[in-house]
């Protein structure tokens, strides 16, 4: 039933298209993943099952939405997609195509619509252009030959097979206990035309002996206009008390159309199958924004905590002041465990970014003509959620590019010697404290050469500047603005936004890029990310008026010197720290700002170590200790060496954090 | 016939099959469809669950006959798989 935007239980408009965004975007993922699983093994019926649906349910929610050139796309793909089911066509490389350019084509327009609420004015042309190729693919490969049969018998339960026997005792268990004593499972998919071969599926499946369960589904409910009574439509699946046996000699007329699996192999062999649905039964789906919100609490908590000290000192009671330092430790741990959970929160895996790639890499290679096999690990590692996020642009950039100008063309691989399908991979792993992200290609790799010469026709450089660089430094320039080797701007890449923006979209993550090449063998980038987002703990220091966080891991220890023990050495100060020489070095000197005489008996320091070395670094007071989210300047600041970013703090004021060793050096 | 027209209800009555598909249909199309009795049906076509789940009409008395009543009335009535999804 056609429900319109009006009468749905007083579903506002805005909130059935974020819901369609959202279930959009999950949807195309999923077509997209079961497709390419799909492609590499075509007798997995379950994906291609799961992959109808997810285009089923799309198409649905396209017309619901009221977006009808993509319903219309969507329709024509769940026809061929159709088709591939009831096995009347073969599915290959062109249905997998043409399938595969509609579902991308479908992601671009839920991003538009992400964005401004409608579809871009070329979609219907689009659409048109979209049914017509999948119409093509659809009397192309319309052949009589089969896609790979189901076998007829007992199926011994490869993995793929037989996820829907997990899906299907998940169900069930909601029911009843029955779950518990099913022998085996059956799913079984008439031919839309059994109808008139006399069979009643309805009647097969009343034939189950001891039925425990049964789940029947309509896989593809059509526009009202176009329903077709006689055209059978029907999935049903089963849990049984009775051993496959029994089961196969029920279903024995339509042994084509039925896997019959038995259960305990079945649960065995999908152990990644069960678990995920436990798991997304699991989850709860909160907005982002909602969790921000609570970081900006604990941030706050955490300021209001540190508010405690003041008390302390100010008391002149001890025992007061011993319990109020101690009910602040209390609270320090709390909020930072507080700080920590919320973190956690927003941790996500990189499958949320990488997954979305490998279609992607399909298309652009599909589009350059070129064969490449790419492999993805570490999908499961988690980072925060904006660097997840922030991850694709620059890592499609980099793949891209690795298929553009890496791998080599048939021809080219040919003749190097290589194997015909070029080979990226997109790897992750974790270090001690960081994520490393490499996207790693067997192309031709970079000619330094070719950089050289590149830089010094568009007058980057002058010869001068650019005969003493080395190898690496000249990779390095590829990374500076405006710099392209393409020999032609192609559609892929090289439309002059380069590498130096994969830099400045790492680096504004708060990671760091790297390049490694060698002629003949390949091309990697690796991007060195941090697992949290830049949550750094910091010091703040007063200086003059001024007050600067400084981050506590570049600070060894804070020191208060009595000034009799400061000495005049050649035109500086230094003070003995257990029994070594300090130089001591005014903050306020170092920033080039007016400095204060010092007053009082003492002089307050940081000690930081630099390259090995002790070095005193004099402020005027130390204030309180926090946690921070720095950004990273942008703008006309980012020149600012010695500033490492900037920190919202909870009374609204902007905090400088200085990059203390850059400040000394 | 097994599908029968009363005053307030068309029911579905015995063994259904596929012949009583477009009679069914015939009522479910029209401007206001009559709620359906279907407590007399012993076995209905896998073709009319398909018209029933596609058209979801009115239920006024549903099937009680066990496995009609245990499977296949729950798909009509569960608001889950009711509507595009």
């Amino acid at each position: 039933m056609p429900r319109g935007t009006g009468d749905d239980g007083g579903t506002a408009p805005d909130e059935l298209l974020e819901q369609f965004l959202i279930e959009g975007r999950e949807l195309v993922q999923l077509a997209s993943d079961d497709l390419l699983a799909l492609e590499r093994t075509p007798a997995d019926r379950a994906r291609l099952d799961s992959a109808f649906r997810a285009v089923h349910t799309l198409k649905g929610s396209a017309a619901l939405v009221e977006f009808a050139p993509m319903a219309a796309s969507m329709h024509a793909a769940e026809d061929l997609l159709g088709a591939v089911r009831s096995q009347r066509v073969t599915a290959g490389p062109p249905v997998f195509d043409a399938l595969l350019t509609c579902i991308g084509a479908a992601d671009g327009w839920i991003n538009v619509i992400g964005r401004t609420g409608m579809l871009p004015p070329d979609a219907e042309a689009e659409a048109a252009r979209l049914c017509a190729v999948l119409a093509a693919a659809l009397a192309a490969a319309v052949t009589g030959g089969t896609m790979a049969v189901q076998p007829p018998a007992v199926s011994r339960a490869a993995a793929g097979d037989a996820s829907w026997v997990g899906h299907l005792l998940a169900r069930a268990h909601a029911d009843a206990a029955a779950a518990a004593q099913a022998v085996s499972a059956v799913r079984y998919a008439p031919t839309p035309d059994c109808f008139y071969l006399g069979d009643d599926p309805i009647r097969l499946a009343r034939a189950i002996p001891k039925l425990k369960f049964l789940h029947i589904d309509m896989i593809a409910e059509p526009h009202p206009k176009d329903f077709d009574p006689f055209a059978c439509r029907l999935l049903i699946e089963g849990l049984s008390g009775a051993p496959p046996g029994e089961l196969q000699t029920v279903f024995r007329l339509v042994p084509d159309q039925v896997s019959i699996v038995a259960i305990e192999d079945a649960t065995g062999g999908t152990p990644d199958q069960t678990p995920g649905a436990d798991a997304a039964a699991r989850t709860l789906r909160v907005d982002a924004a909602r969790v921000d919100k609570l970081l900006d609490i604990v941030g706050e908590l955490m300021v209001a905590t540190n508010g405690l000290s003041g008390l302390a000192a100010r008391t002149a009671n001890p025992q007061l002041a011993r319990d109020l330092r101690a009910r602040q430790a209390e609270f320090d741990r709390l909020t930072g465990s507080l700080h920590r959970a919320v973190m956690g929160m927003r941790l996500l895996p990189l499958d949320r970014t990488f997954r979305r790639l490998p279609r992607l890499v399909r298309s652009t290679a599909m589009q350059l003509g070129k064969q490449v096999a790419f492999e993805v690990a570490g999908a499961e590692l988690e980072a925060d959620k904006s660097i997840v996020d922030g991850l694709f642009e620059p890592l499609l950039h980099v793949l891209r590019n690795a298929i553009d100008h890496g791998i080599e063309d048939a021809a080219g691989r040919h003749l190097a010697a290589k194997p015909e399908v070029g080979r990226l991979a997109l790897r992750a792993s974790r270090g001690a404290d960081h994520i490393a992200i490499e996207v790693a290609d067997d192309g031709a790799g970079i000619d330094p050469a070719a950089i050289r010469a590149a830089a010094q026709a568009r007058g980057m450089l002058d010869a001068a500047a650019l005969n003493p660089l080395d190898e690496r430094q000249l990779l390095e320039l590829i990374f500076v603005p405006g710099f392209s080797t393409a020999a032609a701007v192609s559609d892929v890449s090289g439309r002059g936004v380069g590498m130096e923006t994969v830099r400045t979209r790492i680096e504004a993550l708060g990671g760091q890029v790297a390049v490694a090449s060698t002629r003949g063998v390949g091309t990697t980038i690796r991007f060195t990310l941090p697992q949290s987002a830049m949550v750094t703990p910091v010091i703040t220091v007063r200086v003059g008026r001024e007050v600067f966080g400084i981050p506590m891991d570049t600070v060894a220890e804070t020191a208060r010197i009595p000034a009799c023990r400061i000495l005049p050495i050649r035109g500086g100060e230094a003070f003995v720290l257990r029994d070594r020489t300090v130089p001591l070095l005014g903050l306020a000197d170092l920033l080039g700002m007016a400095r204060a005489p010092r007053g009082g008996e003492s002089a307050y320091a940081l000690i930081c170590d630099i390259d090995g070395a002790a070095v005193g670094v004099e402020v005027d007071a130390f204030n309180e200790r926090m946690e921070v989210l720095v950004r990273p300047l942008s703008g006309l600041l980012r020149s600012l060496p010695s500033v490492l970013g900037t920190a919202l703090l909870a009374d609204g004021r902007l905090l400088l954090v200085l990059d203390i060793v850059e400040v000394i050096g | 016939m097994t599908v029968r027209a009363h005053d307030q209800a068309v029911s579905l009555e015995g063994e259904c099959g596929l012949a009583d598909v477009e009679p069914l249909l015939g009522h479910l199309r029209a401007a206001r469809p009559a709620p359906l009795d279907l407590s007399r049906a012993t076995h209905l076509h896998a073709a009319l669950w398909q018209v029933l789940l596609q058209y979801r009409p009115e239920i006024q008395r549903p099937a009680e006959e066990p496995f009609l009543k245990a499977w296949l009335m729950p798909l009509l009535t569960d608001g889950a798989a009711a509507g595009p999804r």
